[in-house]
This record gives structure tokens, C-alpha cells and sequence, in this order.
């Protein structure tokens, strides 16, 4: 028993390795959130009209609204005055043209969280949007993406640049008046990624994003848009992380996905930001809302999230299936450590005939973490032939943590069929004796029982991530015995 | 709630406080209860329990209170078609919330220490009894609950004493009787099975008349060490009864519940089943099954809340919806942090007939303990076109392929009834509900 303390011990005060802070100068705009801070930020980033205005509304709209209680999440009240609404790196203003003209502290910064910056990271392969604080800092392999029509760039730049396209997608999937944070988000975000790809077009390579909260006292609010035309294709990762602090950052994101005719989006997440220390002290508000629409025949879209950080995660990313024979898949690894709480899961509106959808969610608890998956399937009257399966299972390592599970399904028609199944256990002795008998160490077992446990999700993740996935699930939970 | 119906309300609340008689509980209770139902109201769509239960009857309807027994034109033969049998039950007959002694048929010649009566009469016999009112119902302070702790004047009483195997089942029947005013009748039960006691019990409510009614009975069961609690409802009332019931169950250690719940073609029914598995080794059986046509509407809500260690507790649920039917499901299991070996399985399994028909099911888990096995499932769809083709390739019609399909779905459920003409008359009424033919059956 001393020994199960002693592994547990080690993994309540597992480190944080991203938690360093990287010395650069900033700007911010003046704390607290009014209607100059709505203007301070829209005219900093010199945006056209119609985006102020969009901005206002959602901000008027904001304060109308009460944050929800309705999850199963508990921290105390948030205080949105007290908080920076928008920081970036200082000599932003004139944005370097090529990759050497970086701020030499911010490129030393990606390269220790491993992503390609440089282009002699040709190989990797991966097109990256770098996104710091609220200011998307470099876009790499540009020009490659643009000979095949692809715009990639950062939310920013698409606004200046390609507002038509933006003023018919932003909104069209998460409007202003969905939620309280994505409220919040429409009204002060300051940058994000964009993305178009034309019809037809397969991108040959990842797309990813890179998020880092760098700034102390800071709320990031970035809002991510990808288009995909008739019969295109594309794979998008997101990654983040944050420095160790004491006080509660907040982080309200929007991604709207938008997929029309026989096109495809495969989107994954690995959410590892701040996730606070073994007393529960600091981490990341994760509020997210994320949404897909499959607006024409045969799209298809996929999420994959491996949530390891965050104090608190609020994440729902969601499948609208409007076109016939659409397809929406959700795939979850929610791991919850300390007194990281988690409420996630994921909609599945099925709106046209014959659309399918999938669920895989896998929850582990463990410390006194409370993971809790919350899902919706909804399948319409119009919906028929329609077809649902989810999967909800939850493992538990000690014995003060929790999980829990609200699915709701709501089916109007008859020809549709739904089954969702749930199970919840901790690894049973058994198991962990017949590793043990065969020289496995409890800590490998776990391992291995763990990373057997969310395969099938991680079997979803492109191959760069799902090896950083791996390593980032072990060091969650290495050493921990039920 | 409209200002007519609150002023409505206060004043019988005012005129059942003068009564000198009857008074189940501490009248201290039924103010403060009264005062938060005030404040409070009845439940509405924006809370989550009531999502999905439409509640606009208590806006569309007016209602009335059924202030005393009024039993003196109904007569035996007009309740025959509800009985199970004749002479093989212990009968409690309640007429709008009002102990109906001519209608009852108790026999109790030969058990001694057991009563099995009304509520008034228990606490006049023992004053014990009425601590038990209500301290199972601590943190239920739904609005329903609430309106029946200030507005209860009866409900049926059963006392099993120690080790005692009680043979013949004890039917609590309750008429509204809506021939001349639409009431509202609020009824409580109270059943104790003493240490190793065996008991069934068999609800059921229906109506005499055509104007509408609404009946919002509780109903508290305390389990106590090594006793087997059998519980049925079975609700059959195609007229327009608004029925919302809650049943709260303590179990101690080592004590069984077995609950079967049959809906078949209600009109209106909102079934709250709770169990609280307050010992260990306990085990608690939910199985329930609902048939619905037309426009009918059905909502289960149960919860299993495993305080205990050691416990097995498992639901099964299946239902059948055709036309414009609703049908809700909403299961919980709740394991607290001590309840360590746990076994908690439920399963929700639900075929629809008609493209307007609509089902709503929401499996829940909470598990704060660790070494639980816990485990839920819930489907939809409708009848298996490959199971269909199997039996119309060996020269079964269509309609009655479909019938044995349905009824075989049923079936799994039914043959758990452990009294046989509950068993026979439900399955009656499934076949006659399914258009089953009398050979199959």
C-alpha cells in the first residue's frame, strides 16, 4: 500500500514541462472588457467595417447573457474585468515577411515545444500557424499551399485580405447569440487561423495550429474558420500549451467548420494547456466551442481530441449533418488529474437522410479529477435511415476521483437506429495480477492498459501527433495504481 | 400556476390546517412545504428532470381539490374490471385521495400481527408511524413532492412484521372519479417490511368518468435488513388522467426490491422510481416496459443511488411507440465515493413504429468510487427487416410476423411477474394493444 501511495504521489506531482514563460516584450491593450476594448482591438488589427459592428453586437448581446451553470464543473465565479483581453508580441505591428525575421525569443519558444518553425522542418511536412497570446506569429510553407489555390493564414490576415469569404462564413455555423462564450469570443477575438480549400483540391499536407498563451493575466480568444469546397480534403491539428501560473487564465476559443458537397474535414486536437498544480492552484479555463456543419451530399467530417490539461475544460465540438449521407465522427481521450475537472462530449444533429455518426469517448479520472462526458444525438423527423452509434466507456485510477455520463438521444423517426453503450470500471486486480505474474511492472501495466484503452481514438490522430499523444498520456498518468 | 389556482390552493390549505383530524404529518412540515411549493410552483421544461415532459395540462386545465371521501354512489361492480382477482388480494381501494372502506376488501382474518389499511387509521393506532412520513423524501424538493406533502390527506399503510412471508399480494387501487368535477387528488403511501418480511405490492390507478383528472400520489417503501420488496405499477388508463407518481425506496442491508413497471396505452404518465441502497449486499431490480399509441405520453425517471457498498442494482427498460406517441427514459445510476463493489447495469431498449413517433432517453452515470463495475446501453430503432424475412419465408404474414416480433420483445419482461394474473392480464392487453392473435398467445 506504501508503495501505491508513493507511484500515486509521483503522478499527482507529475511536472509540467511546457510551463516556462518566454521573456518578450508586450503590448496590451487596457485591462477589463468594455466597448473601447471591442474598439481597441478591431482597430489594431485595422479591420474593415462590418467586423466592428459584428463585434458590437456580439458584445451588447454578451451583456445580456449569464455565464451557465448547468455543468458539472465547480470554480469560482470568473471575473471578466480583471483580465487582459489583448496581448501580443510587441514588434508585431510590422509583420516579418520571412521566417528569419522573427523575434529570435518567439522562434526559441516553438522550438522548445518541438514544432516547426524553420523551414529546414521542411520534412516534417506540416504547414503551422503559429499562434501566440492573441497574435498568430508565422505561417510556415505558404507559398506551397497558395500555388493549389489553398488560403491558409491567420484569421487576421483572411479578414484584410479576403473579407468576402469571411463575412459569408464567420458566424454562419456559431453565431453571435449560440452561447455565453462564444459571445464572449465573437466580441474580443484577436486572431486564429483561417483556412479555404478550393474545390477539388486534396491538401497534400497537415495543417496545424499552434496555440501558446504566453502573457501573464491574459484570456486567449481565438476563432478558427475552415472552409472546405465541393470534393476538397483536409487535415488540420491544433495543439496547445501555457506557462505555469498561479491565477486562473481564461481561454474561449470558437471553430467553425464549414463542409460542403462530398468534401472532407479531419480535425484533432491535442489540448494540453496549464492544467494548474497538484493543489489545484492556477491552469487553464478551457471553454470552447466548436462546431462542424456538413452542408452538402456525402461530407464528412471527423474530430479527434486528446484533452490532457486544462483546469477546466468545457468542449463540445459538434456535428451538424445537413447534406444527405453525410457523415459526422467524434473521437475523445479526456483525462482528468488533480482537480482538473472536465466536462466534454459532443452534438450529433442529424438533419438529412441516410447520415451516419459515430462516437468514441474514453474518459480516465484520476487524483481527484472529475471527467464527465456529456453528448447529445439527435435525430430528426426528416432524418430517416439515419444511423448512430456511441461508445462512452470511463476507467478510474483511485479512489477520489469521478465520472460521469449524460447522453442524451432524441429520435423522431422509425427508420433510424441509435445504440449507445457505457461502462465504467478501474482495472480490475485480475488484469493487473496477470501483467504483474508476467514481470510487468504496475507502472507499465498501466501503461499499456491505459494506451490499450484509448487505441481506437488514438489510432485516429495523423502519425506526428498521435506518437506526441502517446508520450503525453503516459506522462499524465505514469505511476498511477487504482 | 395562475393567481385563481394559488388562491385556490391556500384556501383549502387554510381549511385542511383547521381540521383536527388526520393530521399525518407536523403541520410545521406542510407549512414550510407549502410555502416553497408557493415560492416555487410546479416544475417547468427550463428544469432538467422536466425537459422533456410537457406540463401544460396544469395551465389548460381547471382543476379542483377533492376535499373528502365521496364514495356513497359507487358500488363494487363498477371497479370489478380493475381487480386482479376476486378473493386472492388484499384490496385498498382510494377514491380521489380518500380511503374507500366499502370498496376496500381486506379479509385480514387469520394475520395477526400485520396491518394493511389506511394511513389515518395507522398513526391513530401507532403514533411511530408518522415519523416515517417523509423522512425518506429529504431532498426532493420538486414541486410535485411538495404539493403532495401539503395537500395529502390519505393513502394506504402496510406494515409487514419480522421474518413474516406475506402469500397473497396487496393491491392499492385508486379511482378518480371524474363524473361530475375535474380533480386533483394527492395520495401518500407508506410500506414497511420489517427485518426478513417478504411483500408485493401492485399499484394501479383509473378512472371513472370522462371529464379529466390528476392524481399525484408518492409512495415511500423502507426495506429494512434481509426483506424482499416486490413492486408493480401497472398503468392501463387510456381516459384523460394525468398521472404523476413518485416512488422512494430505502434499502438496508441484504434486502431485495424487485420493481416492474407497466405502461400500456396511457394517457399521460410520469413515473419518478428512486431507490436508495442505504446497507450492503443489497440488490435492486428495476424492470419496466411501456407501450404507447396515439397521442400518448410516457416518462420514466429512475434512479439508483448506491450509497452502500457492496450492491448490485439493474434496470432493464424497453418500450414500443406508434403514432404520435413520446415516450422519455431517463435513468440514473449514482455511485457515492464509499460505495465500492458496485455492480450497476442498465439498458434502455426502444422500437418505434411511426416516423411522428418520438423517444427521448437519457442514460446517466455518476460514479464517484472506483472499484465499481458500472455499465448502461440504449437503443432505438425499429423491428429487424432480417427478423421479419426469417418469418414470412416460413409462410407467416406480415402482421403477425410484426405482432411476434413485438411481443417476443415484451415477453423477457413479462415472464419476470410473479403473480400470475397480473402476468395474464397484462399479457392480455399486450396482445389486444399489438393485434396479436388468440392462437399465438
Amino acid at each position: 500500500m506504501a508503495k501505491d501511495n508513493e507511484l500515486l504521489d509521483n503522478i499527482t506531482s507529475q511536472d509540467y514541462k511546457y510551463g516556462f514563460v518566454t521573456d518578450i516584450e508586450q503590448e496590451f491593450a487596457p485591462k477589463g472588457l468594455n466597448e473601447d476594448t471591442v474598439r481597441f482591438i478591431s482597430n489594431k488589427k485595422e479591420e474593415p467595417e462590418f467586423m466592428l459592428k459584428w463585434r458590437l453586437k456580439a458584445y451588447n448581446y454578451w451583456l445580456t447573457l449569464k455565464e451557465p451553470t448547468w455543468p458539472n464543473l465547480h470554480y469560482p465565479p470568473i471575473n471578466y474585468q480583471d483580465s487582459y483581453y489583448f496581448a501580443a508580441p510587441k514588434n508585431s505591428d510590422n509583420k516579418p515577411k520571412s521566417l528569419d525575421e522573427i523575434d529570435p525569443e518567439i522562434r526559441k519558444t516553438f522550438e522548445k515545444l518541438g514544432i516547426p518553425l524553420g523551414e529546414q522542418q521542411r520534412l516534417s511536412g506540416i504547414a503551422v500557424d503559429a499562434v501566440m497570446d492573441s497574435i498568430s506569429v508565422a505561417t510556415t510553407f505558404k507559398d506551397k499551399l497558395n500555388d493549389l489555390g489553398i488560403i491558409f493564414c491567420s484569421m487576421s490576415e483572411a479578414i484584410r485580405k479576403h473579407p468576402e469569404l469571411v463575412e459569408k462564413y464567420l458566424g454562419s455555423v456559431v453565431p453571435i447569440t449560440d452561447n455565453y462564450f462564444a459571445a464572449l469570443n465573437s466580441a474580443v477575438f484577436s486572431d486564429g487561423s483561417f483556412c479555404y480549400i478550393p474545390k477539388g483540391v486534396r491538401c497534400p499536407m497537415e495543417l496545424s495550429t499552434y496555440f501558446r498563451i504566453n502573457a501573464s493575466e491574459t484570456g486567449q480568444f481565438e476563432r478558427t474558420l475552415i472552409i472546405a469546397d465541393e470534393g476538397s480534403y483536409v487535415s488540420y491539428l491544433e495543439g496547445c500549451t501555457a506557462p505555469i501560473r498561479d491565477e486562473n487564465q481564461l481561454h474561449a476559443a470558437v471553430v467553425e467548420l464549414i463542409i460542403h458537397k462530398n468534401a472532407e474535414i479531419k480535425y484533432s486536437t491535442v489540448q494540453n494547456w496549464y492544467p494548474g498544480d497538484k493543489n489545484g492552484k492556477g491552469g487553464i479555463y478551457n471553454f470552447v466551442t466548436k462546431r462542424s456543419i456538413c452542408l452538402g451530399e456525402n461530407a464528412k467530417v471527423s474530430w479527434t481530441q486528446v484533452e490532457t490539461g486544462s483546469a477546466i475544460t468545457w468542449k463540445y465540438p459538434s456535428c451538424i449533418l445537413k447534406g444527405d449521407n453525410s457523415v459526422g465522427e467524434f473521437y475523445s481521450v479526456a483525462v482528468t488529474n488533480n482537480y482538473q475537472q472536465a466536462d466534454t462530449g459532443t452534438k450529433m444533429i442529424h438533419l438529412g437522410k441516410n447520415t451516419k455518426s459515430r462516437i468514441v469517448s474514453k474518459g480516465i479520472s484520476t487524483g481527484k479529477g472529475q471527467n464527465s462526458y456529456r453528448g447529445l444525438v439527435s435525430i430528426n423527423k426528416k432524418a430517416s435511415n439515419s444511423k448512430n452509434y456511441s461508445q462512452c466507456d470511463s476507467l478510474l485510477l483511485g479512489d477520489k476521483c469521478g465520472a460521469h455520463t449524460f447522453p442524451y438521444i432524441e429520435v423522431k423517426n422509425k427508420t433510424s437506429t441509435v445504440e449507445h453503450e457505457a461502462t465504467t470500471s478501474k482495472i480490475s486486480d485480475d488484469i493487473m495480477f496477470y501483467c504483474n505474474q508476467r514481470g510487468i511492472s504496475t507502472e507499465d501495466a498501466i501503461g499499456m492498459i491505459v494506451n490499450g484503452f484509448s487505441r481506437e481514438v488514438l489510432n485516429q490522430l495523423p502519425m506526428e501527433f498521435a506518437v506526441e499523444a502517446q508520450k503525453l498520456l503516459a506522462i499524465s498518468l505514469e505511476g498511477s495504481v487504482g | 400556476m395562475n393567481k385563481e389556482f394559488r388562491k385556490k390552493a391556500e384556501q383549502v390549505f387554510e381549511n385542511n390546517a383547521q381540521l383536527s383530524h388526520g393530521k399525518l404529518i407536523e403541520e410545521q412540515l406542510r407549512a414550510s412545504a407549502f410555502q416553497l411549493f408557493l415560492e416555487n410552483g410546479f416544475p417547468n421544461k427550463k428544469q432538467e428532470d422536466w425537459k422533456y415532459t410537457n406540463l401544460n395540462f396544469l395551465n389548460n386545465i381547471e382543476f379542483e381539490f377533492s376535499e373528502q371521501l365521496n364514495d356513497s354512489d359507487l358500488e363494487s361492480k363498477q371497479i370489478n374490471d380493475f381487480l386482479l382477482s376476486k378473493n386472492n388480494e388484499f384490496l385498498l381501494v382510494f377514491v380521489n385521495g380518500f380511503f374507500s372502506k366499502k370498496l376496500s376488501n381486506l379479509h385480514l382474518d387469520g394475520y395477526d400481527n400485520i396491518i394493511i389499511g389506511s394511513l389515518i387509521d395507522a398513526v391513530q393506532f401507532d403514533k411511530n408511524y408518522h415519523n416515517f412520513l417523509g423522512s425518506s423524501l429529504d431532498k426532493l424538493n420538486d414541486g410535485f413532492t411538495l404539493f403532495n406533502t401539503s395537500f395529502f390527506r390519505d393513502g394506504a399503510f402496510v406494515y409487514i412484521p419480522e421474518n413474516f412471508i406475506l402469500d397473497k399480494p396487496i393491491h392499492v387501487l385508486h379511482i378518480s372519479d371524474a363524473r361530475h368535477n375535474t380533480f386533483i387528488s394527492n395520495q401518500r403511501n407508506l410500506i414497511l417490511a420489517s427485518n426478513g418480511a417478504q411483500v408485493k405490492i401492485i399499484e394501479t390507478s383509473y378512472q371513472i368518468g370522462d371529464k379529466p383528472s390528476f392524481y399525484n400520489t408518492i409512495t415511500e417503501i423502507f426495506a429494512d435488513t434481509d426483506s424482499v420488496v416486490d413492486y408493480y405499477k401497472y398503468q392501463n388508463e387510456e381516459k384523460e388522467l394525468y398521472y404523476i407518481g413518485t416512488t422512494q425506496i430505502v434499502q438496508f442491508a441484504n434486502s431485495v426490491l424487485n420493481s416492474s413497471t407497466f405502461t400500456l396505452r396511457p394517457h399521460f404518465v410520469r413515473n419518478n422510481l428512486n431507490s436508495l441502497i442505504n446497507g450492503d449486499y443489497c440488490e435492486s431490480n428495476f424492470k419496466g416496459f411501456y407501450f404507447l399509441n396515439n397521442n400518448e405520453f410516457a416518462d420514466n425517471h429512475t434512479l439508483a443511488d448506491h450509497a452502500s457498498p457492496n450492491s448490485n442494482s439493474n434496470e432493464v427498460y424497453r418500450g414500443i411507440i406508434n403514432d404520435t406517441a413520446t415516450a422519455v427514459f431517463n435513468g440514473k445510476i449514482l455511485v457515492r465515493p464509499d460505495a465500492q463493489k458496485t455492480n450497476a447495469y442498465q439498458s434502455n431498449k426502444n422500437i418505434l413504429l411511426s416516423d411522428e413517433a418520438t423517444l427521448n432517453t437519457k442514460p446517466q452515470l455518476e460514479i464517484f468510487a472506483d472499484d465499481v463495475k458500472c455499465s448502461h446501453g440504449a437503443t432505438s430503432g425499429t423491428i429487424d427487416e432480417e427478423s421479419l424475412f426469417y418469418l414470412r419465408s416460413r409462410g407467416i404474414s406480415e402482421a403477425i410476423a410484426r405482432s411476434l416480433l413485438l411481443s417476443a420483445f415484451a415477453d423477457e419482461l413479462i415472464n419476470e411477474i410473479k403473480i400470475p394474473e397480473l402476468k395474464i392480464k397484462i399479457k392480455n392487453q399486450i396482445s389486444k394493444s399489438l393485434n396479436i392473435p388468440e392462437f399465438i398467445v
